[in-house]
């Protein structure tokens, strides 16, 4: 690879946030390679030299990108991780798919709030980390998996996430449904090529908040004098797609 | 009561004594005595009050009193005296031609040339020119324009342009830019200008084959106007930076573009440029920090979400950066207003703990949310022995304008009252 | 990923330990701050010789040192680079969310220029686009407009305008109705072509039937003589395989003449790294 090339690498990672590719795609020096669960797509992303990543912001007292609702935005990471990465002695990628209830259970534990202000916390928190590549959030299937930046923390990181999986409580267990196993495989097939080479995540970001949009204002808006991060915190979805889902255990 | 000394040349000049009535009666709002051109905007307005009085007072017209009482927002001193003024020019006259009539009336051409001068001050006088312009077609068009009217037209149409042409060209080759970018409603539509006077021209030449000398100059002044609008954008954009060019167009241009473009449009002008997508960095630690602190914090009932659709979690205290920053601000400026930054460094313990006051001062300043500004000047000091070695001189301190602040401040001081 | 691509340790390579962690700790800083930098703040950035390796650790991943003002600097993108990427970039963001980002630049940067309010020449700017501005009179849909904004404002390209009404400054976010907008930090990391650039395509859409815009036009169709790409062939004329990079010292000596009024020259540091710096391009 030619340093032109290397050069656009980096550049579209940044501008075009992680993305996947055809496995076998090259891709220059020093970049992550994630390989999904089935193997013929990966995520390409830069990894940056210990003294160089976005964490040396703390260090020097900086301020990185300013995140709404940082507190349950980190907490609803604090959950998928503790759903998604099933054995932390095991490397935290790609971690498994979990039912978005599951996750709930956990992230309910952080304080005794008012259920409508937990979901409307949680909602806004996973389109967040969505968004900015921390999980990936399959609002249609209610099925969360972590996000290929998960893959950028280093060992150092990871010693402390273990031990914040530790402290955490297990997700409840989805008990009573009876799984639907057919579907269940087609769908785990769509999520795989949820976006396909070259295909930026900022695309699938931009349907799903559309999708949300027409979900949530069918009647009288009351709301349309409202901030604009209203859309990010919507009211609770219709908890009817349940008894499709199940969370499922890595293929491999 | 007129003043024959500066009127009397004009007099001599002026072959009729119905025209000079008139350049006296639209002269009058222009003048600040008698023979003293008017310098102050201010008695614009008197003299525009004066005339709307008379519109109001009728037929009958009305005295000096009347029309003092009716402009009582003015001082009396200067409506007597720009009712005098406006007497003098003929603007205003009396009912009856006799020294003890107390009732005058006035003449519309003063207030239509008021009209003008406004229009001009506000537009520069793009919008007359344009209207000018019609006017001369309409008169080539007239069926009793005759060959001299035709001249008149072009001649005229071919000073304007020269003048113009005049003004842009020495702005541009010998003026600072700064100069030039004051006058760039000199530019503003001039193509439409330049395309009606074309047509103006067509039509006398056609009409009048003689002509061709005048209209070949009108050409020539048409030409010229065009290369120096051309030219002085040149030097404008040339010269422009990164947004001043911005500038040059008028409010009006940009307003109507923000509300009639569609998205395409609009999404169009950013062409060429990459931005950086959503990356916000999540430590561990953090993460850790964020569970702790929620678990700690107990059970909290919440009010029912406000209507007002609030989206927050009031528990969720929100650690962003602003807060932070408005934090440290508060405590750096709690006793002073602005302080030094080499005396905040040195209570730092080591580099490291320095360089976070730095960037906490410099987030600070750069923060929307928070009220306080560094300043640095040149200097800088050295002390190889201190914490920092190398300082360089400046403040921190509160801005000049506290927008929206003051409640704020103003309930952070009750609250730390009734702590104490 | 512990170990270090090779683009780090090449530009690094000659440093002392203690200088090589100031350039990469800089390079993090410029990276993946929110704000620019006051070169008080770090070594790398106010010492000239630092400044050069930094610049060069940046190059070859697509980036160039800009900078802000008198005293700080930021990253952006190398100008060829944007250039090959900004189609693709941009068809990933919304086209509301451009539309709305050039709203506010309409309406915070252009208007308060016309009128004469502001003095920096900068599109970092403090004047607010209200809501309503961006809701109720433009041809946006409203709902879409909203959603728009949410995400242009986690990306940084706009930011909320400070609260001016009592009791709302700690809440983080507020009701719209009085909500209003700012260009956000994102646009302190365009370099000075990329600057100029979106003030040309602006004055471009807006008044193209202006001599401004024939002037644009115009110097666009002149061969480039100052070293400032012609922008008018963005994507079209990029070869697939871009063999032939303008050198380094465009994007460099650009940005060291910019500052934020514009009249200051470079100083003679920034001049010297910008004709040093075609360097790294041959390093690979």
């Amino acid at each position: 690879m030619n340093s032109s090339e290397t050069a656009l690498w980096w550049a579209r990672a940044r501008a075009l946030g992680p993305a996947q590719y055809e496995t076998g795609t090259p891709a220059p020096d020093g970049f992550l390679r994630l390989l999904e669960p089935d193997a013929a797509q990966v995520w390409l992303l830069p990894a940056h030299p210990g003294t160089a990543g976005p964490w040396v912001l703390d260090e020097l007292g900086l301020n990185g990108p300013t995140v709404e609702q940082p507190n349950d935005t980190a907490r609803m990471l604090a959950a998928v991780v503790r759903c998604c990465w099933a054995d932390p002695d095991d490397a935290i990628w790609p971690g498994q798919d979990v039912d978005w209830d599951a996750v709930m259970s956990v992230y309910r534990t952080f304080g005794d709030r008012d259920e409508l202000v937990v979901h409307r916390a949680a909602t806004g928190a996973i389109r967040r980390l969505h968004s900015g590549g921390w999980v990936i959030w399959d609002e249609n299937r209610r099925v969360v998996r972590l996000g290929p930046r998960c893959g950028t923390w280093v060992n150092a990181d990871l010693t402390v996430l273990r031990e914040l999986w530790r402290s955490l409580p297990a997700p409840d267990e989805p008990d009573d449904q009876a799984p639907e196993l057919e579907e269940q495989i087609e769908d785990a097939g769509e999520t795989g090529s949820g976006s396909v080479a070259s295909r930026p995540e900022p695309d699938n970001q931009a349907e799903l908040n559309n999708n949300a949009e027409s979900v949530a204002t069918p009647d009288t808006d009351p709301r349309t004098d409202e901030p604009d991060d209203v859309d990010e915190a919507d009211t609770p979805a219709e908890p009817e797609a349940e008894n499709d889902t199940e969370p499922e255990e890595p293929s491999a | 009561m007129t003043d024959g000394s500066s009127t009397l040349s004009l007099e001599d000049l002026a072959p009729e004594a119905g025209v000079l009535r008139i350049y006296r009666q639209v002269f009058a709002v222009l003048a600040r005595e008698h023979g003293a051109m008017i310098s102050d905007v201010d008695l614009l307005d008197v003299d525009e009050a004066i005339m709307a009085a008379f519109a109001e007072a009728g037929t009958e017209g009305m005295t000096l009193e009347t029309a003092v009482a009716s402009c009582r927002r003015f001082d009396q001193n200067i409506v007597s005296r720009r009712f005098e003024v406006l007497r003098g020019y003929g603007a205003i006259t009396r009912v009856v031609d006799h020294p003890g009539e107390r009732f005058h009336r006035a003449a519309f051409a003063p207030y239509v040339m008021l009209l003008f001068l406004r229009r001009l001050a506000a537009a520069g006088g793009q919008g007359e020119l344009h209207q000018l312009l019609a006017l001369e077609g309409l008169s080539i068009r007239s069926p009793s324009a005759g060959v001299e009217d035709g001249q008149g037209s072009v001649n005229r149409l071919s000073r304007v342009f020269r003048l113009m042409a005049n003004q842009l060209s020495s702005l541009t080759t010998t003026s600072p830019v700064e100069e030039l970018r004051e006058h760039a409603e000199l530019l503003w539509g001039n193509r439409a200008l330049i395309r009606q006077a074309e047509e103006v021209h067509s039509q006398a030449l056609g009409r009048w084959p003689e002509l061709d000398r005048e209209c070949a100059q009108l050409r020539t002044a048409l030409a010229a106007y065009a290369d120096a609008s051309e030219s002085a954008a040149a030097r404008l954009i040339e010269q422009a930076g990164s947004t001043r060019a911005l500038g040059l167009l008028p409010v009006e241009t940009w307003r109507s573009f923000a509300r009639t473009a569609d998205a395409e449009t609009l999404a169009g002008v950013l062409k060429g440029q990459t931005f950086d997508a959503v990356a916000p960095w999540f430590s561990p630690q953090a993460m850790a920090l964020a569970v702790d602190n929620a678990q700690s914090s107990g059970p909290v009932r919440m009010p029912p979400p406000r209507p007002t659709g609030d989206t927050d979690a009031p528990t969720d205290r929100p650690v962003s950066a602003d807060s932070d920053l408005i934090e440290f601000t508060d405590r750096v400026l709690a006793r002073h207003r602005r302080v030094g930054v080499s005396q905040l460094l040195d209570d730092a313990d080591d580099w490291m703990q320095a360089r976070r006051i730095l960037s906490l001062m410099v987030a600070a300043h750069h923060s929307p949310e928070v009220n306080a500004e560094l300043t640095w000047s040149d200097g800088f000091r050295v002390d190889p022995e201190g914490p920092v070695a190398w300082v360089s001189g400046g403040m921190f301190g509160r801005t000049a304008v506290p927008a929206g602040r003051s409640s704020e401040e103003g309930s952070e001081e009750s609250t730390e009252a009734v702590q104490a | 990923m512990t170990e270090m691509h090779p683009a780090f340790t090449a530009a690094v390579a000659d440093l002392s330990e203690r200088h090589r962690d100031e350039v990469l700790a800089a390079y993090a800083a410029l990276e993946h701050s929110w704000q620019p930098l006051h070169e008080s703040q770090l070594l790398a950035l106010r010492d000239a010789t630092l400044r050069r390796s930094l610049q060069q650790l940046l190059h070859p991943l697509g980036r160039t040192l800009v900078k802000v003002g008198p005293h700080n600097w930021t990253s952006g993108y190398r100008d060829d680079i944007s250039r090959e990427l900004s189609a693709e970039m941009l068809d990933s963001l919304p086209l509301v969310d451009r539309a709305v980002f050039v709203l506010i630049l309409i309406h915070s940067v252009a208007i308060p220029r016309s009128q004469g309010l502001v003095d920096l020449d900068s599109w970092i700017s403090n004047q607010p686009t209200t809501a309503e501005e961006l809701t109720r009179y433009s041809k946006l849909p409203r709902t879409a407009v909203r959603a728009g904004l949410a995400r242009l404002r986690a990306s940084g390209l706009v930011q909320l305008a400070p609260d001016r009404r009592p009791n709302s400054q700690k809440a983080g976010s507020s009701s719209s109705a009085g909500a209003s907008y700012l260009p956000g930090p994102q646009l302190a990391r365009l370099t000075p072509a990329a600057r100029r650039l979106l003030q040309e395509e602006l004055i471009l859409a807006a008044g193209a039937d202006t001599p401004l815009a024939a002037a644009i036009r115009a110097r666009r169709a002149r061969p480039s003589e100052d070293g400032i790409p012609k922008p008018a062939e963005a994507h079209t004329d990029v070869p697939p395989q871009p063999a032939a990079e303008p050198p380094a010292a465009t994007d460099v000596s650009s940005s060291a003449a910019s500052t934020s009024t514009g009249t200051q020259p470079p100083t003679r540091a920034d001049a010297s790294f910008a004709s040093e710096n075609s360097v790294p391009q041959e390093n690979s």
